[in-house]
C-alpha cells in the first residue's frame, strides 16, 4: 500500500514529472552525446596534436601545425576555395531547378499535385550510389552521352566537358540534389494564400511583379531550408567527385578522406574537419538567423 | 440534500494569469448545474479541475465528500463530454461506448447489454457497427454523451457540447439533453456561454466573469433579479440606467424619475435600475402604468413573433422594447411618435 | 496554351530526363555485353549469371537490408519517445534538446564519419555492421523525432484526455488511443529512416568493415576494380526492384494518412 501511495505521489508531483518525462528523451540525449558530441570533441582535441606518422602516438601537444598545413600548401587552400565555389554553384542551380518544379506543381498543376510531386521524389529510393553509377556510365569520353551524340553525327569528336571533371561533378550534384529540394519549396509555396496573388493582380501588378514582390518573398523560408539542405552536404561531399570527378574534379572532402584512410594523417584530417565544421557552423548560423528554428521545423 | 460536488475557495493560476479566483459552490445530487459566462471566464478550467486534468493552485475540490487532490482523472467518479467530443476515430460506435467498461474489465455480455441500453436511451438503436466518420453532428453528440454516461458517473461534466451545432440541431439537442437528464437522474455540470441553453436546462446557474462567480441561483432568480450590471447584461439584453435612489424612486439623468418597488430598503445613493425590454409596453397612447415616457422610434427589427424597437426618449435616453407582433396598434414605423411605459414592479434595482 | 506553360513543360521535361534517363540507361546496359554503347549482343543475361559468382554483392544487399531494418526499428522507437516528449510534456531542458537534435541533421556526413570512426578506433572498436547501425541511428533520429513530433502535435489532445477520463491510465491511453492514431505517422517515419539508411554511402564508407552495405560495396568496387562495372549494373536492378517496392509502399501510406 505504501509503495502504491508513493508511486502515486511520484506520479502527480509537478516537479517530478518534468524529470520523469526527461526519461523519454534520455536515450536520444545519450545517443547524440556519445555518438556525436564526444567523437567531434575528440577530433577537436586531435586537431591540436601532432601524431607520429608511424606509431600514431602523440608527439606534440598542443600545436597549430595541422591548421597551418592549409596555408603552407597552396593546393589545399585552392581545393577548399574550389569546394566552396562548387557548393555555391550547386546550391544556386539545384535550388533554381527545384524552385521551377515546385512553382509549376503548386500553381500550374491542378489535378494530382501530389502524384507529380512524388514522381520527382521517386529517385530517392533508387539510392544515391546507384544514380552516381548511372552517371558514371553516362559521362566520360566513351560514355553514353558522347556515344549517342557521335552516333547521330551531332559531333565529330567527344565533348571534353562531358568527361570526368569538375563540370561533371557540378552537373551530377545538381541533378541528384534538386529533387530533394522540391518539397520544402513546394510546402512554402502552397502555404501562400491565393487571395494575396489575386489582390496583387487586381492592384495592377504584372505577373512578373507579382512574383518578385509577393510570391518569392513569401516562399523564402522554404528556399532557405533548401539552401541549408544542399549547401552543407556539398561542402563535405567526397563520393561524387571520386566517381565522376576524374583527376580535376576532387574536392576538400576527398582530401580529408584520403588523410584518414590512406595517409593515416588523422591529425591533419582532424584540423581540416574542424575547418569544415566552422564553415558549416557559419552557414547554419546565418540561415538560422534568417528563418529561425520554428520555420525550419515547419518546412520538414 | 446530498452534496455531490463541492468547491471550496478554489483558485487556479497559469503562471501569473489567474484563471479562476476563489470560487466556491455546491452541486446537489441530481441537479443540472450550469456554469455560464463569456469565453475566457474560467468556466472550462473549473470543469477541467473537477475532472482532474488541472490541479487547483489553492483550495479544495470534494466529490461525494471525498477530497480529490491526489486522485488522477482516470480514478475519479466523473466523466466528461468534451467540447470537441473526442470520439475515437479508429474505433466504431460500440467500441467507443464500451471503452470505459472494457478498462474496468466488465464481462463482455454485460458490456453488450449496457451499450444497447445506452443506444436505446439516445434513440440510436443498431448503431453499434457504425464508424464515427459516418455519423451526423447530432448523432456524434449523442454518442459522446452516452460514452460518458455508460460508466455511471456520479457527475457528468459537459463542456459546451452543443457549441458546433447549427441553431435548429441545437434546439433539438437541448430537448434531448433534458430528456436524458430526466431518465438517468445523474448530476450534470454544464459549461456554456449561451444564456438560452443555461436558462432552459438548468436547475441552478452560476454566472462567471473573469474567474469569479458573479451570481448563483435558479434560472428565474438569475433572470428576474440579476445582482449586477454584468449579469443583467449577459443574461439578456436589458435596459440598465444609472441613477440616485430616494424615497421609492430613482432619479435618472437624461430620463427623469422612475418609480420602483419599495421592497428593497436602500439608503440614498447611486444605484442601477434594470428594465427588461419585454416588460415595457409601447403604444400611441398609454395609461395606467407607473412610468410613462414619450419618444420616437429610431430602429425597428421584425423578428416574427416579436418586434424589437429602439426608442429615443424626449429627454435623451434610448431604450429597447420588445413587443408582440403585430400588437394591437400594428407595427410602428421608424420616426413614429410613441409612448412607452412599465410598472414599477418591473424596475429592478441592482446594487 | 500560353507561352509560359510551354516553357514550363520544356523545362520540366528536361529535368525529368535528367532524373530518370541515367537510371533507365543503367538498366539497359545491365542487359548489354559491355557497359558502354553501342549495344552488343543485346539483350543478354550474362552479367546477371556472372553476378551469382559474386556472393559479396548479394551479401551486400542483404547487409543493407539488415542495417536499414535495425536502424529503422531503433530510430522509430527513439522517435516515438522523443516526439511524444516534445509534443506532450514539458521536460527539463526542452530547448537544449531540440537544438541538440538538429545537430546531426546539419552536419556533413564526412565530419560525423571521420569523428566517430577515429574515436571508436582509438577506443579499440573496429568497423563493422554494428558500427554502421550506430551511425545510422544517429542520422535518422532527428528525422523520425521531428516527423512524429508534428504528428503528435496534430493529434487532438482531448482524445487522450477522453481515454483517461474513461478510466484508462497513461500507459493504456497510449497503447489504445495514441499509438493507433499516430500509426500512419509512424509508418512515414519508418520509411524515411529506412531510405536514409539504405541510401547512405558517405557515412558508411567510414564505418564499414569487411561486411559492406550495398552502396559501400558499389563504391569500393568502382574505385578499386572498375572493370567489374557490368556486375554492378546487374546488381543495381536488384536494388532498384526493392526501391520501386518501397516507393509504392510509401505512396500508399501517404494516400491512407492524407
Amino acid at each position: 500500500m505504501s509503495i502504491k501511495k508513493s508511486f502515486r505521489n511520484f506520479f502527480t508531483a509537478q516537479t517530478n514529472s518534468r524529470l520523469k518525462d526527461l526519461l523519454l528523451v534520455l536515450p536520444t540525449y545519450l545517443w547524440i552525446i556519445i555518438v556525436f558530441f564526444i567523437p567531434v570533441f575528440s577530433v577537436l582535441i586531435l586537431s591540436f596534436a601532432e601524431l607520429s606518422p608511424v606509431t600514431r602516438t602523440v608527439v606534440n601537444f598542443p600545436v597549430l601545425s595541422n591548421y597551418a598545413k592549409l596555408f603552407i600548401r597552396t593546393d589545399y587552400a585552392r581545393l577548399l576555395l574550389r569546394t566552396f565555389f562548387i557548393a555555391v554553384t550547386v546550391t544556386a542551380s539545384s535550388v533554381l531547378f527545384a524552385y521551377v518544379v515546385a512553382y509549376f506543381i503548386a500553381f500550374r498543376v491542378l489535378k494530382n499535385k501530389y502524384t507529380v510531386l512524388f514522381l520527382f521524389q521517386a529517385p530517392y529510393f533508387a539510392t544515391y550510389m546507384l544514380i552516381l553509377l548511372a552517371w558514371r556510365l553516362m559521362l566520360g569520353s566513351t560514355g553514353v552521352i558522347n556515344s549517342l551524340l557521335l552516333y547521330f553525327g551531332l559531333i565529330s569528336e567527344p565533348i571534353k566537358l562531358l568527361g570526368y571533371n569538375l563540370f561533371s561533378v557540378w552537373l551530377v550534384l545538381t541533378a541528384t540534389w534538386f529533387p530533394w529540394l522540391i518539397l520544402p519549396i513546394f510546402v512554402s509555396l502552397e502555404k501562400i494564400d491565393r487571395v494575396l496573388l489575386e489582390a496583387s493582380d487586381d492592384l495592377g501588378a504584372s505577373p512578373i511583379t507579382t512574383f518578385l514582390k509577393v510570391t518569392f518573398p513569401l516562399s523564402l523560408p522554404g528556399v532557405f531550408v533548401a539552401v541549408l539542405f544542399v549547401f552543407i552536404p556539398t561542402m563535405g561531399e567526397f563520393i561524387a567527385p571520386a566517381v565522376v570527378g576524374g583527376r580535376t574534379g576532387i574536392l576538400f572532402g576527398n582530401l580529408i578522406y584520403d588523410f584518414f584512410l590512406k595517409g593515416f594523417r588523422w591529425d591533419v584530417a582532424a584540423a581540416f574537419t574542424v575547418y569544415l565544421l566552422i564553415i558549416t557552423f557559419i552557414a547554419v548560423f546565418l540561415l538560422y538567423r534568417r528563418i529561425g528554428f520554428r520555420k525550419l521545423m515547419e518546412s520538414l | 440534500m446530498k452534496i455531490d460536488v463541492e468547491l471550496k475557495n478554489v483558485t487556479k493560476k497559469f503562471g501569473d494569469v489567474v484563471a479562476v479566483s476563489d470560487v466556491s459552490f455546491q452541486v446537489e445530487k441530481g441537479q443540472f448545474f450550469s456554469l455560464l459566462g463569456p469565453s475566457g471566464c474560467g468556466k472550462t478550467t473549473i470543469l477541467r479541475m473537477i475532472s482532474g486534468f488541472e490541479k487547483p493552485t489553492e483550495g479544495e475540490i470534494l466529490i461525494e465528500g471525498e477530497p480529490m487532490a491526489d486522485v488522477p482523472p482516470f480514478k475519479r467518479p466523473t466523466n466528461l463530454v468534451f467540447q470537441s467530443l473526442a470520439l475515437f476515430p479508429h474505433l466504431n460506435v460500440y467500441e467507443n461506448i464500451a471503452f470505459g467498461l472494457k478498462i474496468k474489465k466488465i464481462p463482455e455480455n454485460e458490456i453488450k447489454a449496457r451499450v444497447k441500453e445506452m443506444l436505446d436511451l439516445v434513440r440510436l438503436p443498431g448503431y453499434e457497427k457504425r464508424k464515427i466518420s459516418q455519423l451526423s453532428g447530432g448523432e456524434k453528440q449523442r454518442i459522446a454523451i452516452v460514452r460518458a454516461l455508460v460508466n455511471k458517473p456520479t457527475v457528468l461534466l459537459l463542456d459546451e457540447p452543443l457549441g458546433p451545432l447549427d441553431l435548429k440541431l441545437r434546439e433539438e439537442m437541448i430537448v434531448e439533453l433534458k430528456r436524458i437528464k430526466r431518465e438517468v437522474g445523474t448530476t450534470f455540470i454544464y459549461v456554456t456561454h449561451d444564456q438560452g441553453e443555461a436558462l432552459t436546462m438548468s436547475d441552478k446557474i452560476a454566472v462567471m466573469k473573469a474567474g469569479k462567480i458573479m451570481q448563483i441561483g435558479s434560472p428565474i432568480e438569475i433572470y428576474e433579479q440579476p445582482n449586477s450590471e454584468f449579469v443583467a447584461n449577459f443574461i439578456g439584453g436589458t435596459n440598465v440606467f444609472k441613477g440616485r435612489y430616494e424615497n421609492g424612486a430613482v432619479e435618472v439623468d437624461n430620463l427623469g424619475k422612475i418609480t420602483v418597488t419599495p421592497e428593497c430598503q436602500l439608503s440614498k445613493g447611486s444605484v442601477l435600475v434594470s428594465i427588461k425590454p419585454e416588460k415595457i409596453f409601447i403604444g400611441r397612447k398609454l395609461n395606467a402604468l407607473d412610468n410613462i415616457f414619450a419618444g420616437e422610434v429610431k430602429e425597428a427589427y421584425y423578428q416574427g413573433r416579436v418586434v424589437t424597437y429602439r426608442v429615443l426618449l424626449e429627454n435623451g435616453s434610448s431604450i429597447s422594447v420588445v413587443a408582440p407582433s403585430p400588437g394591437m396598434e400594428g407595427i410602428f414605423g421608424i420616426g413614429e411618435k410613441v409612448k412607452i411605459g412599465w410598472n414599477k414592479k418591473d424596475s429592478k434595482l441592482i446594487t | 496554351m500560353t507561352k509560359s506553360s510551354i516553357m514550363f513543360i520544356v523545362v520540366l521535361g528536361f529535368l525529368l530526363i535528367l532524373t530518370f534517363f541515367p537510371i533507365a540507361i543503367l538498366l539497359l546496359l545491365s542487359l548489354n555485353e559491355t557497359s558502354t554503347l553501342p549495344l552488343r549482343n543485346f539483350p543478354t543475361l550474362k552479367w546477371y549469371i556472372e553476378l551469382l559468382r559474386f556472393p559479396a554483392a548479394i551479401n551486400a544487399v542483404k547487409y543493407s537490408l539488415m542495417v536499414a531494418s535495425v536502424t529503422t526499428g531503433a530510430a522509430v522507437i527513439f522517435g516515438i519517445c522523443g516526439g511524444y516528449a516534445l509534443a506532450r510534456t514539458n521536460f527539463a531542458g526542452k530547448k537544449i534538446f531540440t537544438g541538440l537534435l538538429l545537430m546531426p541533421m546539419v552536419t556533413p556526413y564526412i565530419i560525423m564519419g571521420f569523428s566517430l570512426m577515429s574515436f571508436l578506433l582509438k577506443m579499440g572498436v573496429n568497423p563493422s555492421l554494428i558500427v554502421i547501425i550506430i551511425g545510422h541511428i544517429l542520422i535518422t533520429i532527428p528525422y523520425t523525432t521531428l516527423v512524429l513530433t508534428s504528428r503528435f502535435i496534430a493529434l487532438d489532445i482531448s482524445l487522450e484526455e477522453a481515454a483517461m477520463d474513461l478510466g484508462a491510465g497513461k500507459f493504456t491511453t497510449f497503447r489504445k488511443v495514441t499509438l493507433p492514431l499516430i500509426m500512419p505517422g509512424v509508418a512515414v517515419a519508418a520509411i524515411l529512416a529506412f531510405i536514409i539508411s539504405w541510401e547512405d554511402v558517405a557515412l558508411a564508407v567510414f564505418l564499414a568493415g569487411t561486411e559492406q552495405t550495398a552502396p559501400v560495396y558499389i563504391y569500393s568496387l568502382l574505385m578499386k576494380l572498375p572493370k567489374f562495372v557490368p556486375i554492378l549494373t546487374a546488381m543495381s536492378s536488384i536494388i532498384l526492384s526493392f526501391a520501386i517496392g518501397l516507393a509504392f509502399l510509401m505512396r500508399m501510406i501517404e494516400r491512407i494518412s492524407a
